[in-house]
């Protein structure tokens, strides 16, 4: 059984009389030593997803559907025993390093609270641990950090000690938001090499949230493409990569060529914008923005298979398919 | 796709009232309020100065609704009279805090640096007088009465909207219709006045209802140390001195006129939140 | 930090500077003749002129301010006409009185404060939130020396709970004492803790929609220990800076406190000097308690450099 099975997960913004859906009955899973992207653009989804798992959805959105964690399901269980999972358990590490760290606690501090709080270790302990924790994370002089104030780090080097509070009671599942969105391209690298080298040593499972097709070429062995709320492709990644199937994932493939020739802006390669949520839009929501888009688009297509292990959600799926291999 | 039929208007209306409750209550507290004081103009029940020596300490009642005082004059009358006190020193005050204040904040703004500067260490340093202090100084240099008070309060009231108007006046400077004004070559008093200020002016308002609250709290106080309103003159402040010597034996003395405080200072503080928050209802989220 | 605390030294030295030029300004200056002040309009000329003489009037302003000061620093503030000993040791045996209920107010409503302010962001757009905010509204509205008024008829003549007034002195213990501070006390608190409370509030909801509260919670926190242990201590800052200023609030407050439950602190004492036209004690008074107002504004500069490690190692 898998580690982390999500089966037809919907999350609501839930005003009284009228509800929308972000994200629209969508189901994966994660095995321990796995490494499962969740790639789309902002808006899409992902990073409530990654939330939901937490039970920590803001204020005003709902989570339903099944998330089961090693046999539980998530939602159904309450606050206090989602706190006994949370940060013991699953562990997350956030996309801005800047702000996710408390900036009137030393790091020490910070990272010895969970191993305070779930395993139960005494002051003395838990900073010896927290300090084996940040030469774990290859912190340069892990034994001055422990009482540096955040606002004295890099923004690497804090992001190194937020992975290290995520992994800090030897997590079973990892769930990273943007992990490197936020950091230089020099640290992004040293930062992946990092969570790469934990997840293979701990064999903790990783959820890797992203929008950065490279990120998520190099890190993970299956992906889901989301977009609109809803997963329109997903598959292991690397025959993703060299055979796209829906065309929302070969816009996203096209434009990355471009993003290496030094254009930021990748995804303006793709006319048009993501229709917000509170459009109620119905039917494939890439519509929109889809040269091949038809009448039959208006209806939801299906996640069909296509292939071992691999699904897509297209109308076109045939049309694509027998037109040229990407 | 699904369409919602407009609500119709009368719904609409009573939600939004509905949605800013303590803007409703607070109206009708300072409406009834106001209105009490215009009729005090031209009829009491009684007259306020009246002394009636038969008719001393009578409680409650239908006659005299709420009671009689040490003198037998009517205790409605002396608030209804007191309220045109309290509202003429609460508007004085804040008139003085409102346009020297925002005179300064609008000056800060414009001219930034060490202007901006100086102004604001020297509303820091007024910030050090509160106004029962100047008060007191004033009183012992020429002597207690309203002009004092008045005066006293209207300091205490001018760091805070140099504050408050500063704040809000550098967040106009930096909009593109001052770029605009700038290149056309207006100065920067001809743009404080026609730009910025019609553009914080609904800021300087909320702080104007919330400030005379404080005001007629202040003012209240100082009749009460005797450094306010001189008698014969009636004031809610002054009845509240003279009938603690009473408190046994008439609470009713002492309990009448501080509701009124409370209630008159409740409405313009329900009033001008209520104000802000519906002229921001980002703000009103956030509360 | 060194830099930024002789800056603040520097600023603190020159407000009070400042603050002692207005007060003289005011009470000596602007009266016209401080020697009329005290005698009042019907004094006899020869009275006048011996009294002008006998407290230096005859010499110019300038010099009359620069011995005001030097006194100062020699902690002579010279002698009250009314009560014939030196101020000094008037505001001494005054203040004994005044900064104990001070103290006490300020405790009990940064005490209440907090409860009210931490309850209510708990329970954000909850009925326990909407009461609290109902709540701070009217303690807000009420005039601190109707509430005082209102206590002595409750628990003093109809509870006999408590005396209605007068302090008996520490000499008579320090239980008897404290006893005859609380509802005085307590009437100055409810006014500034229902302010307080407004702002506790406001600024743990600020500080619980940070990103690092969002990391407390991933850790394992409940909600109510990551606002303990992450929320509150960086909601202190603004919480801290209201608190500096709500004691120049709770000081002028004590004028008009002492008055009412009649204890003999500096704010009756003020008050009194006024209706004999002590000058001599009223200029020195005015100045203590505004002096007392910046150095607490001072220390609450201070405190952010211990609150906030990002203040410390700045510049």
């Amino acid at each position: 059984m898998a580690l982390l099975d999500v089966q037809n997960l919907f999350i609501r913004i839930g005003r009284p009389g009228s509800t929308i859906d972000v994200v629209r009955g969508i189901s994966f899973s994660v095995g321990s030593g796995e490494i499962v992207g969740i790639l789309g653009e902002s808006g899409c989804g992902k990073s409530l997803t990654a939330f939901s798992v937490l039970g920590l959805l803001p204020q005003g959105l709902n989570a339903a559907g099944e998330i089961k964690f090693d046999g539980r399901d998530l939602l159904s269980l309450d606050e206090r025993d989602l706190c006994t999972l949370r940060g013991n358990r699953i562990g997350m590490i956030f996309q801005e390093p800047a702000t996710a760290l408390n900036p009137v606690q030393t790091v020490g501090d910070q990272i010895a609270e969970p191993l305070r709080l779930h395993a139960g270790m005494g002051k003395r302990e838990a900073r010896a641990e927290a300090l084996r924790l940040l030469e774990r994370i290859r912190l340069p002089n892990p034994r001055g950090a422990l009482d540096v104030y955040p606002h004295q780090m890099s923004g690497g080097q804090r992001q190194r000690v937020v992975i290290a509070m995520a992994l800090a009671c030897r997590p079973s599942l990892l769930i990273a938001d943007e992990p490197t969105t936020a950091l230089d391209t020099t640290v992004q690298r040293q930062i992946l090499d990092l969570l790469l080298d934990l997840v293979d040593e701990t064999k903790s499972g990783l959820l890797l949230i992203t929008h950065d097709i490279g990120v998520m070429a190099e890190m993970t062995e299956r992906v889901l493409v989301m977009y609109g709320g809803v997963i329109v492709e997903s598959g292991p990644t690397e025959k993703i990569i060299t055979d796209p199937a829906h065309p929302y994932t070969r816009a996203l493939l096209r434009a990355v060529p471009q993003r290496a020739l030094g254009s930021d802006t990748w995804l303006e390669s793709i006319p048009g914008t993501v229709p917000a949520p509170s459009e109620r839009l119905q039917g494939c929501l890439f519509r929109t923005r889809c040269s091949l888009a038809g009448p039959e688009c208006e209806i939801q297509p299906a996640l069909l298979p296509r292939g071992p292990d691999r699904v897509a959600a297209c109308w076109r799926l045939p049309q694509i398919e027998a037109s040229a291999p990407a | 796709m699904t369409t919602i039929a407009e609500p119709p208007a009368e719904v609409v209306r009573r939600i939004r009232l509905f949605r800013y409750p303590g803007l409703t209550v607070g109206g009708v507290i300072v409406t009834t309020v106001i209105g009490a004081t215009l009729l005090s103009l031209v009829w009491t029940p009684y007259s306020p100065l009246a002394m009636n020596m038969r008719q001393r300490f009578r409680g409650p009642s239908l006659e005299h609704v709420f009671g009689t005082d040490q003198f037998g004059r009517d205790v409605l009358s002396l608030l209804m009279a007191g309220a045109q006190n309290s509202l003429t020193v609460g508007i004085v005050a804040v008139a003085i805090g409102l346009v020297v204040g925002t005179a300064l904040g609008l000056f800060a703004a414009a001219r930034r640096g060490w202007v901006d500067e100086a102004v604001m260490r020297v509303c820091d340093f007024l910030f050090a007088f509160p106004a029962v202090l100047s008060a007191v100084m004033l009183a012992a240099a020429l002597g207690p009465g309203t002009g004092n008070a008045m005066l006293a309060i209207g300091l205490y009231n001018i760091p805070i909207f140099a504050r408050i108007a500063r704040g809000a006046a550098k967040g106009v400077w930096v909009r593109e219709f001052i770029y605009a004004a700038r290149t056309a070559g207006k100065g920067a008093i001809r743009i404080s006045l026609e730009h910025v200020l019609p553009n914080i002016l609904n800021i300087i308002v909320v702080q104007a209802t919330i400030s005379f609250a404080t005001a007629i709290l202040a003012e209240a106080a100082l009749s009460y140390l005797g450094l306010g309103t001189q008698p014969p003159a009636p004031s809610w402040g002054r009845m509240l001195h003279e009938s603690q010597v009473f408190l046994s034996r008439a609470p009713y003395l002492s309990i009448f006129p501080g509701l009124v405080i409370v209630l008159t200072v409740l409405g313009l503080n329900l009033l001008g939140d209520g104000m802000r928050d519906a002229l921001d209802p980002r703000h009103a989220q956030g509360r | 930090m060194k830099l930024s605390l002789l800056h603040r030294l520097l600023s603190w030295a020159v407000t009070l500077l400042a603050v002692t030029a207005i007060v003289f300004l005011v009470l000596e200056i602007l009266p016209g003749d401080p020697a009329l002040v005290l005698l009042g309009p019907d004094a006899q000329p020869d009275t006048l002129a011996a009294l002008r003489l006998q407290l230096g009037l005859d010499q110019p302003a300038y010099v009359r301010y620069g011995a005001w000061l030097a006194g100062m620093l020699h902690g002579d503030l010279g002698t009250s006409y009314t009560y014939g000993i030196p101020v000094t040791e008037l505001i001494g045996s005054r203040l004994k009185v005044t900064i104990p209920l001070a103290l006490l107010a300020m405790a009990l409503a940064v005490g209440l404060a907090l409860a009210l302010g931490i309850f209510a962001a708990s329970r954000h757009n909850r009925p326990g939130d909407y009461g609290v905010m109902a709540v701070t509204q009217i303690g807000v509205a009420i005039p601190s020396f109707w509430l005082g008024m209102l206590l002595i008829l409750f628990f003093s003549l109809t509870l006999r709970w408590f005396s209605a007034g007068g302090f008996p002195g520490w000499e008579a213990g320090f239980l008897p004492a404290m006893r005859a501070l609380l509802l005085p006390a307590l009437a100055l608190a409810v006014a500034q803790a229902a302010v307080l409370a407004r702002v506790v509030r406001a600024a743990l909801l600020d500080v619980l929609g940070e990103d690092f509260v969002r990391t407390a919670r991933a850790k394992g926190l409940t909600r109510a220990q990551a606002l303990r242990r992450h929320a509150l201590r960086n909601a202190l800052i603004p919480v801290v800076t209201v608190i500096g200023l709500q004691f120049a609030h709770l000081l002028a407050g004590t004028i008009v406190i002492e008055n009412v439950f009649s204890l003999p602190g500096l704010g009756r004492l003020i008050f009194q000097s006024i209706n004999q036209r002590d000058l001599m004690v009223i200029k020195n008074v005015v100045v203590f308690l505004a002096a007392i107002v910046i150095t607490v504004n001072f220390i609450v500069d201070l405190f952010y450099l211990a609150i906030d490690p990002r203040l410390r190692h700045a510049s």
